[in-house]
């Protein structure tokens, strides 16, 4: 059995389907390496939203290897021997399948490779593996479809006609409909680096890797027509299994990846902790976090612990999400935003001391930046802050540098003992959730 | 139709790629028009359905035998162009052809363009890999076009993703008509590569 299957590995169309495959799937996950850079649940999503088109040339390529049984025109002389179908059909299938499975897997190890050192959980593995069983079963379908129509048109057709209606299914689909499911193209990015592919995504996927899997297995084994109504019954149960079970829009695709959110702390104190998917950023943001800490401790009652942000839901692409979630008391929060250019978040420590640690207080975005910045350079010593975002870079905070300077040009006008106390004045009542908060340092606030 | 014509488009298989190519745009245009209410078709799903009704001309840029092919005594490169040209122009034609019918695949400068290239794509492919993997490449990179969708960013994107780039666009005008010209050329003068005899009798 091994010897033809090695064979078959080197004669047949499996190892170019393969490069295809590595080419194809490499260009997709390349292309999108600006988001994924350092993090291995959204190299799963750019790895999983690629099948959309992998799974087409897989089935493409499995149709021309069909076509070769059919091609040689041996079929007589092959039933003459007194093997089953099946195994005769073997070899080929299985060079086909660990060429497709292996090349999927294979740009998942590159991918995994150039994140070697952050946090890579084998939840994230998951949907690769369902999707290597996906191309596995579509590339025996094709051979199936290829054994059955030998014209040399089928393979192109069958791709091209796969890949539109994929695309067609999502274009026409509104809103909730299910039908969206019909492509394997993933329409909402996971919008937190703590989200991985939901169980009903993976189950959907799952039926109909094991339809097309069951479809190509039945139509080897046997031509009769009970042995056909099987496989398509099989195929159609598997089709039907990725419409039904995922639920369209991203609270359906996307569920927490426990592992993933979870805290992990630096050495030392004061404690500094981030989430495991920013673990390898932790020496330079506990660095950062510390010397904020140290900032904010000019200040009475100040925080003794930093903790990375997170949302305890999925993301939902808006940006006050992140100026919900309440501290608890003694501690800070904040929003790690990784620059993708350096790799570093450039204003760990800035961010912390905005407003005297009550950025992200769970009061919701304030709107007088110009105070909390105001409040954040005094307690850094510096003459401004300057925060980045991944929006828009470091413009949104340059717009108000002049008001920010002068604003603590005036502060330090003042004698030390007032000053601590306007910024106290500001902290706490950021901390209460007013929104007009240069009055406390103006000295114009009501007592 | 001359007889010597007739007997060529038979040997191509040329009438099954027309029927393949025409009842797959076809398909899309009745799901189209009877599920949308509007007729224009997104960029993307207009790129893959350009590149569904090209790829089944793919195979038929090579006859049954390519050595008995050679016995023929006629000057083939202006032969092979044309029909590599005729390719095109019916790709052209099935998908304007489908406006009447309610689903438009962009004004007719950016169908000629994605046809012209994605033919000349294949035309590429046919000489360098053979007539039968001719169409990976083109259905491949269409696909990536669409799953890109975004038109604009560096110029490197404008030729990387031609396909889907706004009609005016210059970078996306010349690389698909660098592709056509490439493979119209490569495929006239270098057919693909050479099959073994024993292999071409199986390739029916």
């Amino acid at each position: 059995m091994i010897r033809p299957l090695r064979t078959e590995l080197r004669r047949s169309n499996a190892p170019a389907v393969a490069v295809l495959l590595v080419v194809v799937g490499g260009l997709s996950a390349a292309s999108m390496y600006t988001f994924w850079q350092g993090q291995w649940l959204r190299l799963g999503y750019v790895h999983t939203t690629g099948m959309f088109i992998l799974m087409p040339l897989a089935l493409a390529g499995g149709a021309v290897l069909g076509r070769r049984d059919r091609r040689t025109r041996a079929e007589d002389l092959l039933l003459s021997t007194g093997r089953p179908r099946w195994q005769r059909a073997l070899p080929a299938m299985g060079a086909l399948g660990i060429a497709v499975a292996a090349a999927h897997l294979l740009v998942l190890a590159a991918g995994a490779a150039l994140l070697a050192g952050t946090y890579l959980g084998l939840r994230g593995a998951v949907a690769a593996l369902v999707d290597a069983l996906v191309l596995v079963g579509a590339a025996w379908t094709g051979m199936a479809a290829g054994r059955r129509w030998s014209a040399p048109v089928v393979p192109p057709l069958l791709a091209a006609a796969v890949l539109v209606v994929q695309v067609g299914a999502s274009e026409i689909a509104h809103g909730d409909d299910r039908l969206g499911n019909l492509s394997l193209m993933i329409s909402w990015p996971p919008d937190t680096v703590w989200e991985t592919t939901s169980s009903r995504l993976l189950l959907s996927h799952l039926a109909l890797g094991a339809g097309l899997l069951l479809t190509g297995v039945l139509l080897a084994a046997g031509a009769s027509v009970l042995w056909r109504a099987g496989a398509f019954a099989g195929l159609a149960a598997g089709v039907a299994g990725l419409v039904l079970i995922a639920n369209p829009g991203p609270s359906g695709i996307w569920q927490l990846d426990a592992g993933a959110y979870r805290y992990v702390c630096a050495d030392g104190t004061p404690q500094v902790c981030v989430t495991a998917v920013h673990a390898h950023l932790l020496p330079g943001v506990s660095a950062d976090a510390r010397r904020a800490l140290r900032a904010l401790a000019k200040l009475p009652g100040a925080p003794t612990r930093a903790v990375e942000l997170r949302l305890d839901t999925i993301g939902e692409n808006d940006s006050d999400q992140w100026f919900r979630p309440k501290p608890p008391p003694g501690t800070v929060q904040f929003q790690l935003e990784v620059d993708p250019g350096t790799g570093r978040d450039p204003d760990v420590a800035e961010s912390i001391v905005m407003g005297g640690g009550t950025r992200w207080s769970g009061c919701g975005h304030g709107s007088d930046d110009v105070a909390q910045a105001v409040a954040a350079a005094w307690l850094l010593d510096t003459d401004t802050v300057r925060l980045w975002d991944s929006w828009s870079g470091f413009d949104y905070a340059d717009r108000y540098q002049p008001e920010v300077r002068a604003g603590v040009q005036a502060l330090r006008a003042l004698p030390g003992a007032e000053q601590l106390h306007r910024v106290t004045a500001l902290r706490d009542a950021a901390a209460r959730c007013e929104q007009d908060l240069m009055p406390y340092l103006t000295g114009q606030a009501a007592p | 139709m001359t007889r010597g014509l007739r007997l060529y488009l038979r040997s191509r298989r040329v009438p099954v790629a027309v029927a393949g190519s025409a009842g797959a745009v076809a398909l899309v245009v009745a799901a189209w028009s009877s599920m949308m209410d509007r007729a224009g078709v997104p960029a993307g799903l207009a790129v893959l359905t350009t590149a569904m009704a090209a790829a089944p001309f793919g195979p038929t840029l090579a006859g049954p035998d390519p050595a008995l092919d050679r016995t023929a005594a006629l000057p083939w490169p202006p032969r092979r162009a044309a029909h590599l040209v005729a390719c095109c122009i019916v790709v052209a034609a099935l998908l304007l052809a489908a406006r009447p019918f309610g689903a438009d695949f962009g004004p007719v400068w950016v169908v000629l363009r994605n046809t012209a290239g994605l033919i000349g794509v294949i035309g590429l492919g046919a000489a360098v890999a053979g007539a039968r993997a001719a169409w990976q490449v083109p259905v491949a990179w269409a696909a990536l076009a669409a799953f890109m969708a975004a038109p604009g960013g560096p110029r490197w994107r404008h030729a990387a993703l031609w396909m889907v780039q706004e009609p005016g666009n210059r970078i996306a005008t010349v690389t698909a008509a660098t592709l056509l010209v490439a493979g119209v050329a490569a495929y006239a003068i270098r057919v693909g590569p050479q099959v073994a005899p024993v292999e071409a009798t199986m390739d029916q």
